[in-house]
């Protein structure tokens, strides 16, 4: 069977116009990750493993709205949440409100493989996090200079700004994103992985689609998917559980009228969906391996691209 | 006109040696609870007002695991959670962490209509409340004497064991090998790692369509005793243990991890978007084929006024009405 990996660094209105020194750094992420990932893959990493070590990268990477780089809440502090899951057992893990672990989507693996729970959450979290000694930094650690003038412009439009989409006048750099990852290794498995600092200028104690199984994060054995964008038309929406649910409980696509656009209904999310979506669907029996990368991203009116990888 | 129903719950999950008078207890406070509901939809109240006045109650009467009454943390401490979701526009608030809100299912609503966000946690949540100017009480307003009692028990029985009921390799039922593993309580049913006759049943929950044919779900709990501190379960989880849409609306309770895992609340829903099934037959299939190895059960009521509820273990506290008169409290099969 063959493998396949794909990642994404968030959605939203990203104009085309992003200056080369934004964006490049962003691309060159991203190729380092499918690289990281497809060597993986090759080398018979399982997807749980290969989703967790890309997700890793991608929050150490500052460019992105996780780990490192996480946007700020209306206090100026980080609460970076992540979640993980396994398609064949349907194991899974979540964890939110983390000030201090450098590796969100790590933790929620350890909650998932070392706890009697799946979602722990702030102080608790915390906890768990040094009891199992995962690497933690000081708060500071995580927040950046960009972030701040983030929070500061947020803040004087008054308003809780998208991650990713809203235009703010001066600054492109507001465009960064969650971060996810979802694979199929060649023995069939598939997972999805899914890390987040959340909204710009968020109240603090605020959660949203990442780390809520159904919503932004979700595998079974048919396909993974790591969704981004308004994480409370995400929420409301279950869109990474409907993906899922479509190719379960509907007849196969082709027979059912409209069963791609009530998928993409599900993503619109009602008039404000600024969302994408990514799947790994798995296809047996043929024998090419490949890989691609989509930046699923939606633009205006247009419909989302990309989003599968079968 | 369509027609209005109700369906309510109080924990799935009931040891089967619950004394009598307990039972008799259970049935009086949602007889009570339910009519609250009935009342309020015959004076033509909208679903979401209902399902977040019947959860009140829940809440406030110390019987059930929601509210006052709540199970305990390791710490000995209430961390409450609730949602509610509205399915007109599938709106929805949710709140986890909850630890001086004396009705988080109210939280939850305040999440939703005033809130940029649909779900807040721990001390947000907490400021937010305080900001919002909801009633607040001490924490220790929730812990009553049996549930320090049955914390004891608990940490007695080491529970809270390693999720024994996750399959290691192939897709065996584990739920038999749970039921049967090594256990010396009560009658060898085990949810949540807890024997049954310790463990709390999870959770309240409400589901209701009004004459209008609008649709609600709110679920509000204290969790899962002797749970880590900072656990979250199903019920604050929109599409796990709360849904509600054009189609329906569902409550979950027991095993949380399980109902998360199957996105139980929401698969009801899909299973009747996608494939065209009814109310009744969509939780049948959610109970028998969605729920993996977890013990669980649900409460739900469709747009078109039907209700309808299932679980796979010993029983839940349930009750419900529609609105051509027909009404009822149960607990066990």
């Amino acid at each position: 069977m063959g493998w396949a990996v794909a990642l994404h660094g968030g959605a939203g209105d990203i104009p085309r116009s992003l200056p080369p020194d934004r964006r490049e750094p962003r691309l060159a992420t991203l190729r380092r990750c499918l690289d990281l990932a497809t060597a993986a893959l090759r080398s018979g990493r399982a997807a749980l493993d290969v989703v967790e070590l890309v997700v890793r990268e991608l929050e150490n990477c500052p460019h992105y709205n996780a780990g490192v780089g996480s946007v700020l809440t209306a206090d100026g502090t980080v609460e970076m949440e992540a979640a993980v899951m396994d398609g064949n057992t349907l194991r899974c893990g979540a964890v939110s409100g983390l000030s201090t672990v450098v590796n969100a989507v790590s933790l929620a693996r350890l909650v998932m493989e070392k706890t009697p729970h799946i979602y722990l959450a702030f102080d608790g979290a915390e906890a768990f996090a040094r009891e199992q000694g995962v690497e933690t930094k000081d708060p500071s650690h995580f927040i950046t200079e960009a972030n701040k003038e983030r929070l500061r412009q947020a803040k004087e439009a008054n308003r809780v700004q998208v991650d990713y989409t809203q235009p703010i006048p001066k600054d492109d750099n507001s465009r960064v994103g969650t971060v996810g990852c979802v694979a199929i290794d060649s023995a069939g498995n598939l997972a999805t992985a899914t890390s987040t600092g959340g909204l710009v200028n968020k109240m603090a104690g605020r959660i949203g689609d990442t780390p809520v199984i159904g919503a932004g994060t979700y595998a079974n054995a048919l396909c993974a998917v790591s969704a981004t964008g308004v994480g409370e038309a995400i929420i409301r929406h279950t869109v990474a559980r409907d993906v899922a649910a479509l190719l379960e409980h509907a007849p196969p696509a082709g027979t059912l009228p409209g069963g791609r656009r009530r998928a993409r209904r599900g993503r619109r999310a009602a008039g404000q969906g600024r969302a994408g979506g990514r799947v790994g669907r798995r296809r047996g029996g043929h024998g090419v391996q490949h890989h691609r990368h989509v930046q699923g991203v939606r633009h205006g009116g247009r419909p989302p691209r990309g989003g599968h990888l079968a | 006109m369509a027609r209005w129903a109700i369906a309510i719950h109080g924990g799935a999950g009931v040891d089967p040696n619950l004394p009598e008078h307990r039972q008799e207890e259970a049935k009086r406070v949602l007889a009570r609870c339910l009519q609250v509901g009935v009342d309020a939809l015959r004076s033509g109240a909208a679903a979401l007002d209902v399902v977040e006045a019947v959860v009140r109650e829940l809440e406030s009467d110390p019987f059930f695991n929601s509210g006052r009454g709540s199970a305990l943390t390791r710490l000995g401490t209430v961390e409450m959670e609730a949602s509610i979701m509205d399915g007109r526009g599938r709106r929805c608030g949710a709140v986890s962490g909850v630890s001086t809100v004396k009705n988080p299912v109210s939280l939850a609503r305040l999440v939703m209509d005033k809130s940029p966000h649909s779900y807040l946690a721990f001390d947000g949540a907490e400021q937010f409340a305080r900001d919002q100017g909801l009633e607040v009480v001490d924490n220790s307003y929730f812990i009553t004497e049996d549930n320090v009692g049955m914390l004891k028990l608990a940490k007695e029985a080491n529970s809270i064991l390693f999720d024994y009921r996750i399959p290691l390799s192939g897709s065996e039922t584990c739920g038999a090998q749970a039921v049967s593993s090594d256990n010396s309580h009560g009658n060898g049913m085990v949810m949540n790692g807890l024997p049954i006759s310790i463990y709390a049943p999870e959770t309240v929950g409400c589901a209701v369509v009004d004459s209008s044919g609008h649709t609600a779900a709110a679920t509000s709990t204290g969790g899962l005793m002797n749970k880590m501190t900072g656990r979250i379960g199903d019920s604050p989880l929109i599409g796990s243990g709360t849904y509600a849409c054009g189609a329906c609306a569902v409550s979950c309770t027991g095993e949380g991890e399980a109902i998360i895992r199957s996105t139980l609340a929401r698969d009801v829903a899909a299973v009747m978007e996608y494939r065209g099934a009814g109310l009744q037959e969509a939780v049948d299939y959610c109970v028998k084929e969605r729920l993996d190895e977890g013990f669980a059960g649900l409460i739900a009521v469709s747009s078109t006024g039907e209700v309808a509820y299932g679980f796979n273990c010993t029983g839940m506290f349930r009750g419900c009405a529609t609105e051509d008169g027909f009404m009822e409290v149960g607990i066990w099969e």
